[in-house]
């Protein structure tokens, strides 16, 4: 991943257990033994459950670790949820305030943003942001975006970063299930995001996130990545995601010919 | 669905600007000996396939000049590597030869929708001048994962047609999969009603053109609306609770499964919570008392993988829970 020049990784999400605690702080610690310039990430929920096993891994590795923290912002998880705007202030508020007090440094998640209003969009990240997080992500969680849906989307959230006063950085997570993520990503990066997000081989939840091997090859050609792209680094990290997570390499994909299938 | 979803691809509900999306399904094209059962299979969903297709070089119009009903021909102009005066000379030229369809074709994925929507602009400024009858076709190759996005972004801009293979297949390059550009067209309003036919003529695809579907492909997948996840699968099991079936298809799925023919399926595994478990057990009829939440919730945790119904029974067998 440092060679293709993926700057972060997501490693996981403690809070789910023992076993996802030990299996963070070992890559967390192989980041640092290796003194690799990849920045560490790790998932939770807008719960102190979920904050402090973070801060913990962090003060056991001396590694600053950035607390992704996620709540859901649509009306349809309000609905299921039993929510409204108020209430979800008020957990964004005690989150981020909790998880920048214990040294971590926050992007504050909004599940769904492309199915939430704009009010409640602008009052959320208003409100991380006025408690310390340095950075927010827009997400298609349920693959729902159109590539229109996410310019909008990302222009529109530009301007409340902007009100803020603050420096506050943008990220893009997409998922697949409609057939649109790399376009969908693609017209993030246009309408001014700092950093977009994927997964090897598209693995993730249901038909899977943003494929990074895609990104990359786009943004290649679009003279977009900065740096030149690592060919052989792209089909090894393939070929180990493949091989490690025993998912197939799909016949169609263009990389396929000169990498092994899991 | 408007009421709990606020939607930044049409915040102002507006209706679909461009209407008539025809897909031409072209995979029988590199199977013919499935050829005809397979345009039974379409018919049931209302593609179409088979057309006469002439290549826009000097043969080709030479072979137009000669046909008594030109109009019936769609003439396919590759567009890689083309520049803008050559599109716009090809164009007129294809206009005034009378040619029913003109294909442009980016078989080798370079575009990108931004790109997409130039050239169909473009082209279209060079068709209005001719005042020719003559329509766009488009369809694109699949290289950079974008032939889906250019195909639906080609429809807004112009184009009335587009060439589709079923899961992409039909040559080399690949084509916007006839597939997911069903999926986009229900979901955008462009085609109306369930859809659970698609996931039938998905089976016979995998059938006739020996073709192995991986877990991730988008809707028709086995794991495209699968979930291990405790905050997904809490979330969907919530709204089921609350009798809205259709709201629990939503809650975490772009696509509703109902409208496929497919339904939500919540998953223990590694990443599960309880909730993972208790609708498990609830399926299966067995009590949820805290003991078996817990044997099961344990076994999860450990595990490296989602675990399948026959593990999960006997964990409980083991735990002396379930005969």
């Amino acid at each position: 991943m440092e060679k293709l020049g993926i700057h972060g990784a997501d490693v996981g999400l403690p809070g789910a257990g023992p076993r996802a605690v030990a299996d963070v702080t070992a890559i967390v610690q192989e980041i640092v033994t290796q003194g690799l310039k990849i920045k560490p990430s790790c998932a939770g929920r807008t719960l102190a459950v979920d904050i402090e096993p973070i801060a913990d891994i962090a003060q056991a590795t001396g590694k600053v670790l950035e607390a992704d923290l996620f709540i859901g912002s649509s009306p349809i998880r309000q609905l299921a949820e039993g929510w409204d705007v108020d209430k979800l202030l008020s957990i964004t508020d005690k989150a981020v305030s909790y998880a920048v007090e214990l040294g971590l440094e926050v992007m504050y998640v909004t599940e769904d943003t492309i199915r939430s209003h704009p009010d409640t969009l602008r009052r959320l990240y208003t409100t991380a942001i006025e408690c310390g997080a340095k950075r927010i992500c827009l997400c298609d969680t349920v693959g729902h975006a159109t590539p229109m849906g996410v310019s909008r989307l990302v222009k529109s959230m530009k301007e409340v970063v902007v009100a803020s006063g603050e420096e506050v950085a943008i990220d893009w997570h997409g998922h697949r299930d409609r057939g649109l993520s790399v376009a969908n990503t693609l017209a993030a990066v246009e309408a001014g995001v700092d950093r977009i997000h994927g997964t090897a081989l598209g693995i993730g939840e249901r038909v899977g996130n943003t494929p990074m091997e895609f990104l990359l090859l786009n943004l290649s050609r679009l003279g977009a990545l900065g740096h030149p792209l690592d060919h052989g680094a792209l089909l090894e990290y393939l070929s180990k995601v493949s091989q490690a997570c025993k998912v197939s390499i799909p016949s169609q994909w263009p990389l396929q010919p000169k990498v092994g299938a899991a | 669905m408007s009421d709990w979803i606020y939607d930044w691809n049409n915040p102002e509900a507006r209706p679909l600007e461009w209407s008539g999306a025809d897909l031409l399904d072209r995979t029988a094209e590199a199977y013919p000996e499935a050829a005809v059962e397979w345009r039974e299979s379409l018919a049931g969903i209302g593609v179409r396939c088979g057309l006469i297709l002439v290549e826009a070089n000097e043969a080709g119009f030479s072979k137009v000049q000669q046909l008594a009903e030109p109009g019936e021909v769609t003439l396919r102009l590759a567009l890689d590597g083309l520049e803008p005066e050559a599109l716009a000379r090809l164009v007129c030229r294809a206009a005034r030869a009378g040619v029913g369809r003109l294909l442009l074709d980016d078989e080798g994925g370079h575009l990108t929708p931004s790109g997409v929507e130039r050239l169909l602009r473009f082209a279209g400024e060079a068709l209005r001048l001719t005042r020719s009858s003559m329509q766009f076709d488009w369809s694109g190759g699949n290289r950079h994962d974008l032939a889906v996005a250019n195909a639906l972004t080609a429809l807004r801009c112009g184009a009335s047609r587009v060439h589709t293979g079923f899961f992409g297949l039909g040559r080399a390059a690949g084509f916007p999969a006839t597939d997911q550009m069903l999926v986009n067209l229900r979901l955008l309003g462009a085609l109306s009603g369930p859809f659970p036919e698609l996931r039938n003529v998905g089976e016979t695809a995998c059938r006739l053109f020996d073709h192995v579907l991986t877990p991730n492909y988008p809707v028709l997948g086995a794991d495209a609306f699968r979930t291990g996840t405790g905050v997904h699968a809490a979330a969907i099991i919530k709204a089921e609770k609350r009798g809205d079936t259709l709201l629990a298809d939503q809650i975490y799925s772009g696509v509703p499964a109902g409208w496929f023919g497919f339904h939500q399926q919540i998953e223990i595994g590694p990443m599960a919570g309880a909730s993972n478990v208790i609708f498990w057990l609830n399926r299966k009829g067995l009590p949820t008392d805290p003991e078996y939440v817990d044997a099961l919730l344990q076994a999860a945790k450990t595990s490296d993988r989602v675990l399948e119904d026959k593990e999960l029974c006997d964990i409980l067998s083991i735990s002396g829970l379930k005969n």
